[in-house]
């Protein structure tokens, strides 16, 4: 019968039985304490404070789902209605909302001396969205056009101070995803495509690298909240702009005649093998007991594979998608060594689902057409099963390592 | 001393402070360059306007812009360079529309009685192809070789949700453009000025009152297609516009029902084939009087049996209905009146013949699948002769007993004389629409896109086949092999020789000696509805 009582409700009930005992004399107080010494000594406080995160991260969901569908009430409100308003209320409906949603939810946080943070964020997260919105229509009520994409610009600074301002990742991702947004925007200006244009994945690349810098940035100052939201963003601009090219190479016309190449581009070329050989050089004269495996060593040897594949890459007049799937392979492959040496699951987690994501496209331009579609399913299933019970339990036993070395 | 920190709040009030100044920053010119704007208002013109609305903009008019966009003759600046601002001048004409007059740097001319500025950009090789998704936009072409200008002028106008019923089909919009105070173009006072033509709009010429007939189908309007287009019956109206030999109007009837194509009777009724649903394929032919009123309607008539009008006999050429669901040869050609079919029936004919044409007791019948056409005694039904040596016509145009022949993928023009002889061949045209004889003169005119590997329009051949240009620029409307035209895209006044075609947007009339052109683009009433309050 015992065994159908939980450990911890069974302590619970010892416990508060013992210091019953104790106050009213039947036991001593160093009786009691010797006898609640017995008990388990699993930190009570600890798991309350577990309960309580996740009661939190509930209370978060929630709000923060409420959020939303105020939101969509009121989107819905105001495109039933839009045409029914005159201009003057257009613009003061527009300024009065923006205001009120960041004033309210700024004084419902702690910093406003509020009692709700969570609401109080959701509801800023609104008047971030509100602006953004405000421009919009105040373009349209004006008939206003743009040469660039300003309007994401702006959209994207306010909405990073006020990130930093309430230390919102909400926020945060939300002016990341801006940053996106403007920087498509103005590639798309610039050479002509609808601002959403994915035909030039070179660029995002670059894009994902300076995103994937600031979260290094924020990650050495200790923020790592922060820098998992920009590593986030970063990776998978750089993870999904090469699987574009691994799949069609839309950027063709990117590429370096080396026979008329200037003394510049020589030069980047050949700089990456001076620098990374000066490094191994440093490394082996400073550090005499570093093997080869050591990360030190293993960061120059993959900026120099990766260095050598663009190289190619930029060079070669050939079809050039096998060579960003070596690319992918590669980078993926590193995100995940580099998610278990960091011990960051965002490097981690990314890493693995596009190593994986990288490894079914291939299944599937090599054996669609080649395999029956039943085998097909049958065998991409199955894997996709094993291979995911096994990446699943290798990725919680090194998630709780990282837990474990924190705690 | 340590220096002053701002708490989180204070940041927090200072960033929302910044984002309302930025907002202020986008209303405060707009509201200013409105409120303290002085100068006085241009009317302009939005051709082929259309409706549109989406839930934050609500209801909106789009369409081609009436000012003259061509300007070779205009002098343009020195070193003008991609992406620099410039000042477009227009001025105003009477009866014509705006051209312009002049393109300068960075001065902004006000507003006056007889022009108006508008700002533009002048747009780069590249950006010519680049900025391809800003549809709508208004561009100028200025100078030879010509710079290209976009002008900074709203694509689309408000308008109020309770005028999107007005604007059935293509409509003409006039709005008054002002100059603003901060030199922010800006529509006001938008109203509804008349009724375009849409692709299925057709016309007739009566000869005898100098009147021309405009038909034009009404489009379906945005409730129309929001409702999935379901209409039901009789809900289907057609406009009769008439107007005089200038192209000024003189009236306008409403017809139930789709009109198809028409003509003038002798004595000034119209006859038109009218379908009486939109997407019927059947259509009757009625008897209409000048207020649009039906006075005679015939049985239906599927409409891919009907090869022409008999304006002599005020009846249709038609195929003969077939006795099978799949019609086999031999076919046969007859005609129906109001009043139902007449004998006798003309034939046999091993291809369905694609159109007819009769002129007094003759009648030609063009058979493009068999690559001929035979004339016939229109009362007897004897074959007078059959003209073969033809490489797939197209059209045929009839003077007196001369043929004239469109054919080889209308890239052709041929002339076979009574006798059934070819007298010439002219080559090297790309889209020959028609070709109308000079009865007087003999050779004719003709329309076509291209020839000899030049943009064409309309072109006169003499009776030796000898083509010339004419001095007035005209481009017909394109056509289709795939197109019905029953009483086909072009008329010749027999009284002044004046030639009236169908252009992509408008009805154009030929002055006799093809020196002017004017054209008519729509039907303008006075007083039209105010679409924006």
């Amino acid at each position: 019968m015992g065994g159908d009582v939980p450990a911890a409700v069974r302590d619970r009930i010892v416990r508060e039985a013992i210091l019953g005992w104790r106050a009213s004399g039947l036991l001593s107080a160093e009786q009691g304490d010797g006898l609640l010494a017995t008990l388990s000594a699993a930190p009570a406080p600890v798991r309350a404070a577990v309960n309580e995160r996740k009661l939190g991260r509930g209370v978060t969901i929630l709000i923060n789902l409420g959020a939303i569908a105020l939101a969509a009430g009121l989107l819905v409100f105001f495109a039933s209605n839009w045409v029914e308003f005159g201009r003057g209320a257009k613009v003061a409906s527009l300024f009065v909302l923006t205001i009120a949603f960041y004033v309210t939810g700024f004084e419902l946080t702690r910093d406003g001396h509020g009692s709700f943070p969570k609401l109080g964020l959701a509801l800023v997260f609104l008047g971030c969205v509100m602006f953004g919105a405000d421009i919009v229509l105040l373009a349209l009520i004006y008939d206003l056009s743009a040469e660039h994409a300003w309007s994401l610009l702006i959209q994207c600074v306010a909405w990073l101070a006020i990130a930093y301002v309430v230390r919102s990742r909400l926020v945060l991702f939300l002016a990341l995803l801006g940053i996106v947004a403007w920087f498509g925007a103005e590639v798309g200006y610039g050479w002509g495509g609808y601002w959403l244009y994915l035909g030039r994945p070179f660029h995002f690349i670059g894009v994902g690298a300076c995103l994937l810098a600031v979260g290094g940035l924020h990650a050495w100052r200790g923020r790592r909240k922060f820098a998992a939201a920009w590593a986030l963003v970063g990776l998978l601009l750089i993870y999904l702009s090469t699987l574009i090219l691994s799949i069609f190479d839309l950027q063709k016309n990117v590429r370096l005649e080396m026979s008329t190449a200037t003394w510049l581009v020589w030069l980047l070329f050949v700089a990456p093998y001076a620098v990374a050989t000066a490094s191994l050089a440093v490394i082996h004269v400073r550090w005499r007991r570093t093997a080869i495996t050591d990360p030190p060593v293993l960061l120059v040897l993959f900026l120099l594979v990766v260095m050598t594949l663009a190289a190619v890459i930029a060079v070669t007049h050939h079809a050039r998608e096998g060579w960003f799937i070596l690319l992918l392979t590669l980078l993926s492959a590193a995100g995940i060594y580099l998610g278990i040496a960091w011990e960051s699951p965002v490097f981690l987690n990314t890493s693995l689902v596009f190593f994986a994501v990288n490894l079914y496209t291939r299944f599937y331009e090599y054996f669609w057409d080649a395999m029956p579609k039943s085998l097909f399913f049958i065998v991409g299933g199955a894997a996709l099963i094993l291979g995911g019970v096994w990446v699943e339990r290798m990725r919680r036993r090194v998630v709780r390592q990282f837990a474990t070395a924190a705690a | 001393m340590t220096g002053w920190r701002p708490s989180r709040r204070q940041l927090m009030y200072g960033l929302i402070g910044a984002q309302v100044l930025v907002l202020a920053a986008i209303v405060a010119p707009q509201e200013l360059n409105r409120a303290l704007d002085a100068s006085p208002p241009v009317d302009l013109e939005i051709l082929h306007a259309r409706a549109g609305k989406d839930a934050f903009r609500g209801a909106y008019v789009y369409g081609t812009s009436a000012l003259d966009l061509d300007a070779a003759t205009v002098p343009i600046p020195l070193g003008l360079r991609s992406g620099e601002r410039v000042m477009v001048t227009f001025a105003t004409q009477p009866g014509r529309r705006p051209r312009i007059v002049a393109v300068d740097r960075g001065r902004r001319p006000p507003f006056t009685a007889t022009s108006f500025a508008i700002p533009g950009r002048v747009v780069g090789e590249r950006d010519g192809t680049s900025r391809g998704w800003r549809a709508g936009r208004v561009r100028a072409y200025v100078g030879k070789p010509a710079v290209t200008i976009d002008l900074d002028l709203p694509s689309t106008v408000a308008v109020d949700e309770s005028a999107l019923p007005h604007l059935t089909g293509p409509g003409m919009v006039r709005a008054s453009l002002h100059a603003g105070f901060l030199g922010q173009r800006y529509f006001t006072d938008v109203r509804l000025a008349g009724r375009a033509w849409t692709a299925d709009a057709r016309f007739a010429y009566d000869e005898a009152r100098q009147r021309l007939i405009v038909f034009a189908p009404r489009e379906m309007t945005l409730a129309d297609l929001k409702r999935g287009g379901a209409e039901s019956d009789g809900q289907i109206r057609s406009d009769v516009f008439v107007f005089d030999t200038t192209g000024k109007e003189v009236g306008a009837a409403e017809v139930e029902g789709r009109i198809v194509d028409g003509i003038v009777e002798a004595d000034g009724h119209l006859l038109a084939l009218v379908a009486r649903q939109r997407w019927s394929s059947e259509v009757s032919l009625v008897r209409l009087d000048e207020r649009g009123q039906a006075l005679q309607r015939s049985v239906p008539i599927a409409l891919d049996r009907v090869l022409g009008f008999d304006a002599a006999s005020g009846s249709i050429w038609s195929v003969a209905a077939p006795t099978v669901a799949r019609p086999e040869p031999p076919h046969f050609v007859q005609r129906t009146g109001v009043a139902g079919i007449r004998e006798p029936r003309l034939g046999p004919f091993q291809s369905i013949p694609r159109a007819v044409v009769s002129v007094g007791d003759d009648m030609w019948v063009l058979e493009t699948k068999r690559h001929r056409v035979t004339r016939l005694d229109a009362a007897s039904g004897r074959v007078v002769r059959e003209y073969g040596d033809l490489n797939d016509p197209a059209e045929i145009a009839v003077d007196t007993r001369t043929l004239y022949v469109i054919e080889a993928n209308r890239t052709q023009l041929t002339r076979v004389d009574e006798d059934g002889r070819i007298a010439w061949r002219v080559p090297r045209f790309q889209g020959l629409t028609w070709a109308v004889p000079d009865t007087a003169g003999g050779g004719g005119w003709l329309g076509a896109a291209m020839f000899e590997g030049a943009p064409a329009g309309i072109l006169r051949f003499d009776r030796a086949g000898a083509i010339t240009r004419l001095p007035a620029t005209a481009r017909p409307a394109a056509r289709g092999d795939w197109e019905r035209r029953i009483a086909g895209d072009v008329v010749r006044s027999a009284r002044d020789g004046r030639l009236f075609f169908r252009e992509h947007e408008a009805i154009a009339i030929l002055s006799a000696d093809g020196a002017a052109i004017t054209r008519v683009i729509g039907f303008r009433f006075p007083g039209g509805p105010r679409l924006r309050s």
